[in-house]
C-alpha cells in the first residue's frame, strides 16, 4: 500500500500542473533544454586553465527559419544561430554556434566546418557525426 | 636573479605544470570527449592527431616538473649522478616525445599560419637546445649548458604563461583567434629574452667579480708593477 501510493505520488509531482518540468513547448525553449543548459553546466566544471576558448559569460539562441524545412527523410527541422556575451565589456558574438533542430522529436545537431554533430558532441559525450541527410533540405543541396 | 623572485617563478611553473596535468587527465577519460579535442573536430587521420596529443600531454607532465628540479642547485651539489641521469630521462623525452609530438600538433593549432610558425618554433628551440645541453655537459662547458638548459625550460614553461594569458585577454574580450597568438608568441619570444638577459646578466656579474680579484700586489720599495 506504502508502495503504491509512492509511485503515484511521484507520477502526479512529474505532471507539469503539480510542479514537475514542462515539456519544451517551443524551438527556443527546446534549444535551451537540448542545448544552452548542457553546454552551460559543462562549462562550470571543465578547466579554465586550458588552451580552449573560454566560456562565454552569456549565450543566446535565434531561430532562423520562419517555416520548418524537410530533410531527405521527411523530417522537418529549423535551423538557428548561438551568439555568445563575452568579457567586462560584454562584447556580442554573433553565430558563433550553427545547427538545426527537430522540434518535434527535440533532436538537435551542430555544424562544424561542413559536418553535423549531435548536441552531445559539445559536452564532450559522443564524437561520432550525425547522419548525412540531418539539417540538409534535398531542394537546398541540389541548388548548392 | 633575486632568490625570492626565482623561488615565486618556480613555485608558480610548479604549480601551472601540476594544474595542466590534473587538467590533461580527462584526455585520458573513457566517457568523455576532452574539450580541447572537441574544438578541434573534425580532423583529418583523427586518431593520429588523438595519440600525438595524449603522448605530448604525458611528456610534458614529466618534462616540466623534471627541467625545474633540475635547475635546482641543490640537487646538483648533494647528488650530481642523479642530476644527470634525470636529465639524460628528461632529454630523451624531449628529443623523442615531447618535440616530434609538438611539430605534429602544431600542423593543427588555431591561428592559421601563425598558429603553426608560433608553436613549431617553441618546439624546434625546445629540442635544439635540449640537444645544446646535453652536447656541452658531455664537453664540461656548463655555462653554456646552464645557458641551453634554461632556454629548453623557458620553452617548456609557454604552456603556463600562455594559459594564463588566455584566461587574462579573454576579460577584455580580445578576439579568440588574436588572443590566441598573443598568448602563443608573447611567452615564446618573451621567455627566450629574459633567458638572454639573465644569463648576460650574470656573465657581467662574474666578469666584474673576476676583475675586481685583481688587486695591485705590494712591491719592494722602489719598484712598481
Amino acid at each position: 500500500m506504502k508502495t503504491l501510493v509512492f509511485v503515484l505520488s511521484v507520477l502526479f509531482l512529474s505532471l507539469p500542473a503539480f510542479g514537475g518540468e514542462p515539456a519544451p513547448t517551443t524551438t527556443g525553449q527546446v534549444i535551451e533544454r537540448a542545448l544552452l543548459q548542457p553546454l552551460a553546466a559543462h562549462d562550470d566544471h571543465r578547466s579554465r586553465f586550458a588552451r580552449v576558448v573560454q566560456p562565454p559569460t552569456q549565450r543566446t539562441a535565434r531561430v532562423l527559419d520562419t517555416q520548418p524545412k524537410k530533410d531527405s527523410q521527411g523530417g522537418a527541422f529549423v535551423t538557428f544561430a548561438v551568439d555568445e556575451v563575452r568579457g567586462r565589456a560584454k562584447v556580442v558574438t554573433k553565430d558563433v554556434l550553427t545547427g538545426c533542430v527537430y522540434p518535434a522529436t527535440g533532436e538537435l545537431f551542430v555544424k562544424r566546418g561542413d559536418v553535423y554533430y549531435p548536441a552531445a558532441f559539445l559536452v564532450g559525450k559522443t564524437k561520432d557525426k550525425a547522419p548525412s541527410h540531418v539539417c540538409t533540405s534535398p531542394t537546398l543541396a541540389l541548388t548548392l | 636573479m633575486g632568490r625570492a623572485v626565482r623561488f615565486v617563478l618556480f613555485a608558480s611553473l610548479f604549480c601551472g605544470a601540476a594544474t595542466i596535468a590534473y587538467a590533461s587527465l580527462v584526455y585520458f577519460a573513457d566517457d568523455e570527449v576532452a574539450p580541447f579535442i572537441v574544438e578541434k573536430l573534425p580532423l583529418p587521420l583523427e586518431n593520429v592527431w588523438i595519440f600525438a596529443l595524449k603522448l605530448h600531454v604525458v611528456a610534458a607532465a614529466f618534462c616540466l616538473p623534471a627541467c625545474l628540479i633540475l635547475q635546482w642547485k641543490g640537487l646538483l651539489r648533494l647528488a650530481p649522478r642523479v642530476h644527470r641521469w634525470l636529465g639524460r630521462v628528461t632529454g630523451t623525452a624531449i628529443v623523442f616525445a615531447l618535440g616530434p609530438s609538438g611539430l605534429y600538433l602544431s600542423l593543427f593549432a588555431k591561428g592559421g599560419f601563425l598558429g603553426t610558425v608560433g608553436f613549431a618554433l617553441s618546439g624546434v628551440l625546445t629540442v635544439a637546445c635540449m640537444v645544446q645541453a646535453v652536447r656541452h655537459a658531455r664537453a664540461g662547458r656548463y655555462v653554456a649548458h646552464r645557458r641551453a638548459a634554461l632556454h629548453v625550460l623557458a620553452q617548456l614553461s609557454v604552456a603556463v604563461t600562455s594559459r594564463a594569458m588566455l584566461v587574462a585577454l579573454e576579460v577584455f574580450a580580445v578576439d579568440l583567434e588574436l588572443a590566441y597568438l598573443i598568448a602563443l608568441w608573447v611567452p615564446v619570444v618573451g621567455s627566450a629574452l629574459v633567458v638572454e638577459l639573465v644569463v648576460t646578466r650574470q656573465r657581467g656579474r662574474h666578469e666584474n667579480i673576476g676583475l675586481r680579484s685583481l688587486r695591485p700586489v705590494p712591491v719592494a720599495s722602489g719598484l712598481r708593477r
